[in-house]
């Protein structure tokens, strides 16, 4: 039976409630506050290829190793091979094996932050082909070109389990664009099939008349990646191109490199018409299941072990203000109850030591009924984004415990700005990890900035100026992994438009569900 | 310049050979008999490639058609003695799908700045497989001992790369610009 329940309103009240349950959480957060960083398993996304053969060993070198020969051995994905070998033994089975990656993020799930550490790249080696050499030590056999990563694949000739034989291929990267003209604002839908697996082959970056957009990453797609962007600027031609890179930025020489297949393509768009600003619109990350449970905030062992308490939402993810139904069962009969909402509240700016610290918010309370249920409406605060606990409290004691995720919310960016005014953009419920507590800001397709939600409890105020000729500019929210306080070594794609949010993020694998904003202003003289 | 080198050799050729020695903890120690040093630079005059715009490079990356150099340098490592024909019975190059390919002890570079080093040239086939692959240098002495040093290297595709119809400015006639 449910009882009726008193929503609390104001700071001074949570705090003042909270207390009791907040001096126990803390303490146990903070003793589970020890996480180590790992591989996290990539969640299944739609349209990406999956591995294309069973993994197999790949053998040990032998010391006499004979060449294949590989025709084509530069070519796309679905090309047909023609892979031989000569010299080897006589009438043996040989078994062709295609070298390749699995890609891994690397994250440090915590209670109090979603740290992200780069990736973790592990050689796989997959079967090809099974033949047999002939009489004189031959053999042929074709094949397709793989759906897999770009770059080059070493393939070998295994014998008894030894690699007798050396094969190369060189898997090339296609870009296209879709359409290739439209009035401005256009959302331009970029392919990249064969993106690489090795540090430098595995990020792109976008530029739009030069100007840097953003970057691109398809290590949990298998190479494969598909992203968009609007068209911006006057009417007439515009090139996009999608440059190699190895962190965030464009390497402006990889043909002198020694990875030089990922050299720049180039693409015209051409815009138009100006017709005018397209409606504000949002674009989400594909609808995955996330692959591991750990959440901010969540509890990592139960806090009151005799307790068998259990809590229920009637949904897991909405915006800040969002009413969300309790359902309660185990607990004491008869007995006031309390929900509350765990967070956390800090910076991290010039962050040195403990930078923020975990607080409760008080979402109500009341009296369960005889059978130990409590049911009850509650409102998602208007705070920080990202993943939250509604925890059911009893004697002072957290009882049972549920995530929520807070998504983000756009609330205003005005219609018409006068050139070399200022003007704001908006929005509520961003977050504090370093997977969700930025956005990173393009301005006509070029990099600008990013805002930050944590110190401002998930508000984003965005002080941008307008400017360029009359006519409509366009504004895109884009997520952005930031990846200082702390800083880890070798965490690419950090503190730039992830432009390939949708598909490949590391966050996708523990639920963080971050969209892109596509805005636009009016300029006026 | 010579004896920098020996030093850089050294310290790579131990920590080439003693590396996987120290991580297996219940292996007994090896001795050293011989130390190398190994290198490749590109061959000026390729066989069935573009020549580089600088040539005898230090690189482990090559083109097919390219001209792949081998550079050894070594030291006995009871004596110190430089490795020369005076010491050293036999040495080569093991490259895959060729035949081994014997290194040769000469004098290298400007008559004022002569070097004296073992090389092995190998024009790569230009059908040769893409990828990494590994060359083993091995040498062995008038005392019976050896040397021997895995190289690894990788063979990557020539490929388009845009072409400039514009004037190029060159240094030479850049001008910097005016402070005042």
């Amino acid at each position: 039976m449910s009882r009726k329940f008193r929503r609390s309103s104001s700071w001074k009240q949570v705090l003042a409630l909270g207390g009791t349950a907040a001096v126990g959480a803390l303490a146990l957060l903070q003793a589970a506050a020890v996480a180590a960083p790992m591989p996290v398993t990539a969640p299944v996304i739609p349209g990406a290829p999956a591995l294309f053969g069973p993994l197999v060993d790949a053998g040990k070198p032998s010391d006499a190793m004979a060449i294949l020969k590989t025709k084509p051995d530069v070519a796309p994905t679905g090309t047909g091979v023609t892979i031989s070998g000569t010299g080897l033994a006589a009438s043996k089975d040989v078994k062709l094996v295609w070298m390749s990656a699995n890609v891994r993020y690397i994250l440090d799930p915590k209670p109090d932050s979603l740290d992200y550490l780069g990736r973790k790249v592990d050689k796989i080696a997959v079967a090809l082909a099974n033949t047999r050499t002939d009489a004189g030590g031959a053999f042929s056999v074709k094949f397709n070109v793989p759906k897999d990563f770009g770059g080059l694949h070493d393939i070998f000739a295994l014998v008894d389990g030894v690699q007798v034989a050396k094969g190369g291929f060189l898997l090339e990267r296609t870009v296209k664009i879709s359409p290739t003209k439209g009035p401005l604002g256009t959302p331009i839908t970029v392919t990249v099939v064969g993106m690489g697996s090795p540090t430098y082959e595995s990020v792109g970056s976008v530029l739009y008349d030069n100007r840097y957009a953003g970057a691109v990453s398809a290590n949990t797609t298998r190479g494969y990646a598909v992203f968009k962007i609007r068209a911006s600027g006057r009417v007439g031609a515009h090139w996009i191109e999608f440059a190699g890179s190895s962190h965030t930025v464009p390497y402006l020489n990889m043909q002198q490199s020694p990875v030089p297949w990922t050299d720049a393509h180039r693409m015209k768009f051409t815009v138009t018409k100006d017709a005018g600003s397209p409606a504000p619109s949002l674009e989400w990350p594909a609808a995955v299941q996330p692959t591991i449970s750990e959440r901010t905030t969540l509890l990592a062992t139960n806090p009151a072990p005799a307790s068998t308490a259990s809590v229920q939402l009637d949904s897991s993810s909405g915006p800040i203000l969002t009413k969300v139904n309790v359902t309660a069962s185990g607990l004491t009969p008869n007995a006031s109850a309390a929900l509350q909402w765990s967070s956390v509240v800090g910076n991290r700016v010039n962050c040195t030591g403990t930078c923020w610290n975990f607080v409760n918010v008080p979402l109500g309370e009341g009296k369960t009924g005889a059978d130990g249920t409590l049911k009850s409406p509650i409102q998602i605060p208007d705070g920080l984004g990202g993943w939250h606990v509604v925890q059911v409290v009893q004697n002072g004691q957290i009882k049972a415990q549920v995530p929520y995720f807070v998504k983000r919310s756009f609330v205003s960016i005005p219609k018409v700005v006068k050139a070399g005014e200022p003007f704001f953009v908006e929005l509520k419920g961003v977050g504090w990890t370093q997977i969700d507590n930025t956005v990173a800001v393009t301005y006509d397709n070029s990099y600008i900035g990013y805002a930050c939600g944590f110190n401002s409890n998930g508000y984003v105020r965005i002080q941008l100026f307008a400017t360029g000729e009359p006519g409509t500019h366009l504004i895109d929210l884009y997520p952005l992994l930031y990846t200082q306080q702390p800083a880890y070594p070798y965490s690419q794609l950090g503190m730039v438009p992830l432009l390939g949010f949708a598909n490949d993020a590391p966050g996708l694998a523990a639920g963080y569900d971050l969209p892109a904003y596509r805005l636009a202003i009016q300029v006026v003289k | 310049m010579k004896r920098l080198m020996l030093v850089i050799g050294l310290a790579v050729a131990v920590g080439a050979t003693l590396g996987p020695s120290l991580a297996q903890a219940a292996d007994p120690p090896q001795t050293l008999a011989v130390m190398l040093y190994v290198d490749t630079v590109n061959g000026s005059r390729p066989a069935a490639a573009k020549p580089r715009p600088i040539g005898c490079t230090q690189t482990n990356n090559f083109t097919r058609g390219e001209q792949l150099v081998f550079r050894v340098w070594g030291t006995v490592a009871g004596t110190g003695d430089i490795l020369s024909t005076e010491n050293v019975k036999y040495a080569y190059v093991t490259f895959p799908g060729q035949p081994n390919l014997k290194l040769n002890w000469g004098a290298h570079g400007a008559t004022s700045n002569r070097v004296w080093f073992w090389t092995a040239a190998v024009n790569i086939p230009v059908d040769f497989a893409l990828g990494d692959a590994t060359a083993k240098i091995v040498f062995k002495t008038e005392e019976d001992t050896f040397g021997k040093y895995d190289y690894a290297f990788t063979i990557v595709p020539v490929l388009k790369t845009a072409s400039v119809k514009s004037k190029t400015l060159s240094t030479a006639s850049a001008k910097p610009a005016s402070r005042n």
